[in-house]
């Protein structure tokens, strides 16, 4: 098999179908293309950090447009705000609606980890002092009985730490809540999202003594198509008292796979409540040719070990286009070209050969005849 | 005068997952006050064995259950080899979509029965096994569960927008369910392209009716 090195690549930027979280180099996932898109998102960050908004980002688009690339890149991406702390959180939407804010609930803290969370209220608690961490924090979610709770979490005894860490997933027993001096568990329902809120906000901070910023990526919206209605308004209704109550320096995006074009058919599912809270919309097109192109070339030339005056080295533009042809016009997404242009290459390395129309025919053919 | 509705098994059930329609009633029980529910013996057993609380017992049912009486055709087996051929047998998959053909159309030739319509969600069957045969008879109506959600709009005048678009949801979640959301990126954008088609039509209704 031929190493990449010798088609002058240190990656295949093409090896992937669907986005790779978690890596903590954004050069590993970089953007390639699309610099509009690019620089609509960028400039949702930049007003994060520069004004004090709530955003709301709708990012809708074609299967295998980027919308998922795009959480996991900006979520990796460093932004140069110093003094300011971000928490960024990716979770998909829930799959069956039956449980859905329950298991939107435990999405986000899972995603946190109890272990950071607890962190930082011990954290915040050194920097307010537990007075005024108290009223900070009772005057964003106005019940004191979450506020203790969210207090409790930063405490340095194991054993309470171990009895919150319950409290946060699935809830104590009755000696449990007199233990802690908890009257009851958090109810499934209002409770849990004003919790949810009161923990965000230890992130957030006032801005003051602590200045922090919240980003909730929310993948896959499309799949509430397969709430009921009951389960389609109780899980509205957890997003929309979740977005009303972060009303400063948090940004969540909704990322919606919708193969037409209409956006009203969004609204449709989504509902006017979800609906009217949206401050921006970002449209994920399908690519044209020269969309297309422009994505390929940076790809390409972001994984060349030495600059090449072929820029769509260890493919020619020509070749590029051939290929090009090939995609289903309906269908230009970065996944699609992913697809081909990776498949080509990876069978370029098994083959030991160049990429040239010869071998692109012989690829096309034994896809065939494994399909 | 009524229509005749035959209801196949998966309608049935599909219309039978929630009371929280109208006064506590399934969209099931508000069709039954609009229009005459039969369905064949084989239908009525598919149903028995996916009974819920929701549903009509067992009694209530049998009240339902078309018998033959065409004196020509005598037996399911007879229509059976004319309209498919081959003969099912117990436990096929389509059996009940057959059967039910087979006891709209007895029911037209043997009691002149007209306004009879085809209830079914099993969109496959009708492309599928029933496809040569169902649209030779132009005095059948093909419904899904969608359309008597519609037709409700328009009969009933409690049944407003509100409570259609609410149980197009219900209907189209219940339906996805065979799908896995995670793999299937297709089935999603198809369950979407189905809700907001009949949303529309049911507003394009309530537009005319003007309530």
């Amino acid at each position: 098999m031929r190493n990449l090195q010798e088609y002058n690549l240190k990656e295949n930027p093409f090896q992937y179908l669907t986005a790779m979280p978690g890596i903590n180099d954004s050069s590993v996932i970089p953007w390639s293309g699309m610099p509009k898109l690019y620089e609509k998102i960028n400039s949702v960050y930049s007003n994060l950090y520069n004004l004090k908004p709530r955003q709301i980002i709708l990012n809708w688009g074609p299967y295998g447009g980027g919308k998922t690339f795009a959480a996991h890149h900006f979520m990796e991406k460093e932004y140069d705000q110093e003094g300011i702390e971000t928490l960024q959180v990716y979770i998909r939407s829930p799959k069956l609606g039956n449980n859905a804010s329950v298991e939107f609930y435990k999405s986000i803290l899972t995603f946190i980890s109890f272990r950071k969370i607890r962190k930082q209220i011990q954290n915040l608690l050194e920097i307010f002092g537990e007075d005024d961490f108290f009223d900070f924090l009772h005057s964003r979610i106005r019940s004191e009985e979450l506020v203790e709770a969210i207090i409790l979490i930063g405490s340095g005894d194991e054993e309470v730490q171990s009895i919150m860490n319950r409290y946060v997933y699935s809830g104590l027993t009755k000696t449990e809540l007199m233990q802690v001096n908890l009257a009851k568990n958090i109810d499934w329902g209002t409770d849990s999202i004003k919790f949810l809120s009161g923990i965000i906000y230890c992130f957030i901070g006032d801005q003051t003594r602590y200045n922090g910023r919240f980003v909730l990526w929310l993948d896959e919206m499309e799949d509430m198509i397969y709430y009921s209605q009951k389960e389609y308004r109780l899980f509205s209704q957890v997003l929309r008292d979740l977005f009303d109550s972060l009303n400063q320096y948090t940004t969540i995006f909704m990322n919606f796979t919708l193969a037409e074009s209409e956006e009203s058919t969004i609204e449709l599912l989504l509902g006017n409540a979800l609906w009217s809270r949206i401050t921006t919309k970002i449209r994920f097109n399908d690519l044209s040719k020269q969309d297309a192109f422009l994505y390929i070339k940076e790809a390409l030339r972001q994984q060349h070990v030495s600059d090449s005056q072929n820029e769509y080295y260890p493919f020619s533009e020509d070749l590029v286009d051939f290929i090009f042809e090939i995609i289903p016009e309906d269908a230009v997404t970065p996944r699609e070209i992913n697809r081909y242009l990776g498949g080509i290459l990876s069978f370029a390395q098994n083959e030991e050969k160049e990429i040239t129309s010869d071998l692109i025919g012989e690829y096309f053919t034994k896809l065939s005849e494994d399909n | 005068m009524k229509h005749t509705c035959y209801i196949d098994a998966c309608s049935y059930i599909n219309l039978s997952q929630d009371d929280c329609y109208i006064n506590g009633k399934t969209l099931l029980n508000l069709l039954s006050n609009e229009v005459n529910l039969k369905f064949s013996n084989e239908v009525n057993r598919e149903i028995a064995r996916h009974h819920n609380s929701f549903m009509p017992d067992s009694h209530e049912r049998a009240s339902k259950v078309y018998k033959l009486s065409n004196k020509k055709i005598k037996t399911y087996v007879d229509y059976e080899q004319r309209l498919f051929v081959k003969v099912s047998n117990t436990g096929d998959s389509d059996r009940g979509e057959k059967y039910n053909l087979i006891a709209c159309l007895d029911d037209y030739l043997a009691n002149q029965r007209v306004g009879l319509i085809y209830l079914t969600d099993d969109s496959k069957a009708i492309n599928g096994i029933l496809n040569d045969s169902i649209f030779s008879f132009p005095i059948i109506q093909i419904w899904n569960s969608f359309d008597v959600i519609l037709f409700l709009l328009m009969r009933n005048n409690h049944f407003g927008i509100d409570i259609a678009e609410a149980a197009i949801r219900d209907i189209n979640a219940e339906l996805g369910k065979s799908s896995t959301p995670s793999t299937s990126h297709v089935k999603t954008q198809r369950r979407i392209t189905i809700f907001k088609e009949y949303v529309n039509k049911a507003k394009m209704i309530n537009k005319v009716l003007k309530r």
